[in-house]
């Protein structure tokens, strides 16, 4: 395989004009290595440059951006989209739209076990807690199942998303993120409902109804909450995704976020993005909370967005040469990792 | 309740020889008097009275056109095959995509399916539906559903010939029948509007749904007496118009389309389905598509030769995984009930069911993830006149080609005609007294899929 390796000495994005705190961060490009096909998921060794990298071919690839001159490590793991990853330490574990999560030993690459976890639907998201003692998965059955991070056993079952949206057809249950202190968990659909959930019991304790993110009168039912995140606090509740609308046919709608401070249920921000079409399939809090950045997919736009959750602002908005689909932080925001469409990215952040 | 006129038959039982006429004439005189005749669509009798009689064609229209990698020809693990998988069918050696695994075990028994179909279009017009001919030009040829309907329609019938179910969204591409006469132009029935102030959040709004044609009812400033009279007035001087104009396509159907208003009206029920059980009426689920698809399969019991519903909006250049995760197993529900609840009712077997669409769409899933036009695409033939679980034609392992079996999309419709015993070759002469061939000269059907 030609796996093209290029390193930009620098790159300093588009920036807005604003003062106050946060600081606006510059994004530098340090790496970029071509890997074929379209990353869809990624997954970090803490402390490390190491990436684990999912693809719409099935793949999986591991690569370390510390070394001089990355080499992707390539093997055969899904038989179609692998939608999601989670790195346990000891495990890597990888979810399919061939409706498995794998298993993976992490030294030696090798399938320890498969499980079907939902059967015959699109596993879409999976997430690991915090604490490192659970593991969550969503599907296409609108089902959040919980399991034994390191040994698979499943735990229990969480449902309450509707199966049908308004119009009668199926949904589909595409995020989970479990809040920081591992007691509870996230779950939101197509139509915009987001379910929080008590880890330890599955006890249902909040209900929030987004809106914009779906609408039937267009006839068609697009949008849906694509990535949640809950800020360091656990006080608010991000949800990303696109604007529902006729457009989605064409080119997807218009990228949004929502905060929620989540208790009350209360909408706190309300970020649509005026210009072109696209989707934040994924939506990452600064550490500390002084900001969240979307990473756009598909669509025309190719950008990743800054938001100042203080001011409820854009704090700027980074042109990308490429679709994003997953991106990951460091322990302290000053890289950020990227997969998209044929690449995978390192950004340095600055204040 | 109305007394159904019964004559004895060979058969042996009463209930076996119910004509459609005295069908129609018992239940419209109900309907004028208010009462409920329609429980004989229920009446095996009325079904095999039907058998009997004419055949029938259900078209499914997928406007937009449908993704033949989400359905009828997956390639899963391919770079071309999106993130579904395929599934065993009930035909050995076949599979289908996982969002249709009701069709899956149905093949066998009711499908035939063909997957090289080269319409050699790509774009959203109606060239499809008019078999690549010109709706325009010295002449107007007449789409597919308006032929069959000509060809299938009974002199004496009350019912509409030929009704066609739009949906809310995108283009129709409705039917036109060119020189053959606005006779043969169907009913339109547009499903309903959507909501005025399309701005979001309305999340609770559903269009409003219309199953029967606006026209069947009479203003409230008319009386049924007022309007038999004008009818018969209108008769009478278009009796006296065209007497000695010999025998003229367009004065025909001028003609007798006002005379089947009568029938249109006292049939009116045929188009509610709330006569249907609350069984049947969940059976085929609560989407306007499913509606319709019930409103249909009461049309076609009731003798109208010729119905297609549409189905829309396919157009998926975004998101195409995401909206054919929702629509496919709509349309695997619907044709799967429709499908079993024909045959249940004896009717299959002298009814055509096709599924065809506007195009197909491209191997490559591009930066929206969506799929463009694509000329190739895979369509199904079930029911009457047909072998089912016969798969003809493949594509190649990306689908970027047909590999075995190409047809065009006159074999297309020469293969439907044929099936519901159509001669493909018939000459009508145009609006200029040209003999026009139903289907193009040599054209030859699909032997293979006819049974």
């Amino acid at each position: 395989m030609n796996h093209r390796i290029s390193i930009v000495v620098v790159l300093l994005l588009p920036v807005l004009a604003h003062t106050g705190s946060p600081s606006v961060p510059t994004m530098k490009l340090v790496r970029e290595v071509a890997i074929p096909g379209d990353l869809l998921s990624a997954a970090r060794v803490p402390g490390s440059d190491k990436l684990y990298v999912g693809g719409n071919n099935g793949k999986l690839h591991f690569i370390d951006l510390a070394d001089a001159k990355p080499k992707p490590i390539s093997w055969d793991a899904h038989v179609s989209y692998v939608s999601g990853l989670a790195w346990t330490g000891k495990y890597l574990i990888s979810a399919g739209s061939d409706h498995q999560l794998i298993w993976w030993d992490s030294e030696t690459r090798t399938k320890v076990r498969s499980i079907e976890a939902h059967p015959k639907k699109w596993i879409r998201a999976i997430a690991l807690s915090p604490d490192g003692k659970w593991l969550a998965s969503v599907g296409d059955d609108m089902i959040c199942r919980l399991w034994e991070p390191e040994t698979g056993k499943p735990i229990r079952e969480m449902k309450g998303h509707e199966a049908l949206t308004p119009a009668g057809l199926v949904s589909k249950l595409y995020a989970c993120a479990f809040s920081p202190d591992s007691k509870h968990i996230a779950t939101g659909d197509q139509i915009g409902h987001t379910n929080i959930w008590e880890t330890a019991t599955g006890k249902l304790v909040k209900k929030i109804e987004a809106p914009y993110f779906y609408a039937l009168g267009s006839g068609h039912t697009a949008g849906g909450i694509r990535s949640l995140a809950f800020s360091p606090d656990g006080m608010l509740l991000a949800a990303g995704g696109n604007v529902w609308g006729d457009t989605s046919t064409i080119a997807g709608s218009k990228a949004l976020v929502q905060i929620f401070d989540w208790k009350s249920g209360k909408k706190t921000h309300d970020f649509q993005m005026a210009k072109n079409n696209f989707i934040f399939e994924r939506i990452r809090f600064h550490p500390k909370g002084s900001w969240l950045v979307a990473a756009g997919g598909a669509g025309s736009g190719q950008k990743m967005v800054f938001f100042d959750i203080q001011k409820k602002a854009v704090l700027h908005e980074a042109g990308l040469n490429t679709l994003v689909f997953d991106i990951v932080l460091d322990e302290s925001a000053t890289t950020l990792y990227g997969v998209g469409k044929g690449n995978a990215f390192q950004w340095k952040l600055q204040d | 309740m109305p007394q159904l006129s019964l004559r004895s038959t060979v058969y042996g039982s009463a209930e076996h020889v119910l004509s459609r006429r005295a069908f129609f004439g018992a239940t419209g005189g109900a309907l004028l008097g208010g009462a409920l005749g329609m429980n004989a669509l229920a009446s095996p009798a009325f079904a095999n009275q039907l058998q009997r009689d004419q055949k029938r064609v259900l078209m499914i229209f997928l406007n937009g056109g449908m993704s033949q990698f989400e359905s009828w020809d997956p390639k899963p693990g391919r770079p071309t095959g999106g993130p579904f998988l395929s599934i065993p069918t009930s035909v050995p050696g076949y599979r289908i995509s996982e969002l249709m695994p009701e069709v899956a075990t149905r093949i066998n028994r009711y499908t035939a399916v063909i997957r090289s179909l080269d319409s050699r279009n790509g774009d959203h017009t109606d060239f499809t539906i008019f078999g690549g001919k010109p709706k325009q030009g010295p002449v107007r040829y007449p789409s597919l559903g308006c032929m069959v309907a000509r060809e299938l329609a009974s002199p004496d019938s009350q019912v509409p010939d030929h009704v066609l179910f739009t949906n809310y969204l995108g283009e129709n591409m409705f039917e036109s029948a060119g020189f053959l006469g606005s006779r043969w132009n169907p009913i339109n029935i547009v499903p309903g509007q959507i909501p005025a102030g399309r701005q979001p959040p309305f999340q609770s709004r559903q269009p409003v749904l219309n199953l029967a044609p606006p026209a069947n009812r009479l203003p409230d400033s008319l009386t049924d007496a007022d309007h038999r009279e004008r009818e018969a007035l209108r008769n009478q001087l278009s009796q006296r118009f065209a007497a000695g104009r010999g025998r003229d396509n367009v004065l025909l159907s001028h003609s007798t389309s006002y005379g089947r208003v009568r029938g249109m009206m006292e049939s009116a029920r045929l188009f509610d389905i709330e006569q249907e059980s609350a069984t049947m009426r969940s059976r085929y689920g609560s989407t306007p598509f499913g509606q319709q698809a019930l409103a249909a399969r009461r049309l076609i019991e009731a003798g109208v030769p010729y119905v297609r519903v549409n189905r829309g909006w396919w157009d998926h250049h975004g998101q195409n995984a995401e909206f054919h995760g929702e629509m496919v197993p709509e349309l695997d529900h619907v044709l799967s009930v429709l499908l079993d609840d024909l045959q249940e009712r004896g009717l299959l077997r002298h009814t055509l069911v096709v599924t065809f669409s506007e195009m197909g769409r491209t191997p490559i899933i591009n930066n929206n993830n969506g799929r463009d036009h694509f000329p190739l695409m895979s369509v199904t033939l079930s029911g009457c006149g047909i072998r089912p679980g016969v798969i003809h034609g493949s594509t190649n392992d990306t689908g970027t080609a047909i590999a075995t079996g190409r047809i065009t999309l006159q074999q297309f419709f020469a293969t439907i005609m044929r099936a519901v015993g159509i001669d493909h070759q018939k000459e009508i002469n145009n609006t200029d007294g040209r003999p026009v061939p139903l289907t193009d000269y040599g054209t030859e059907p699909l032997a293979e899929v006819l049974a």
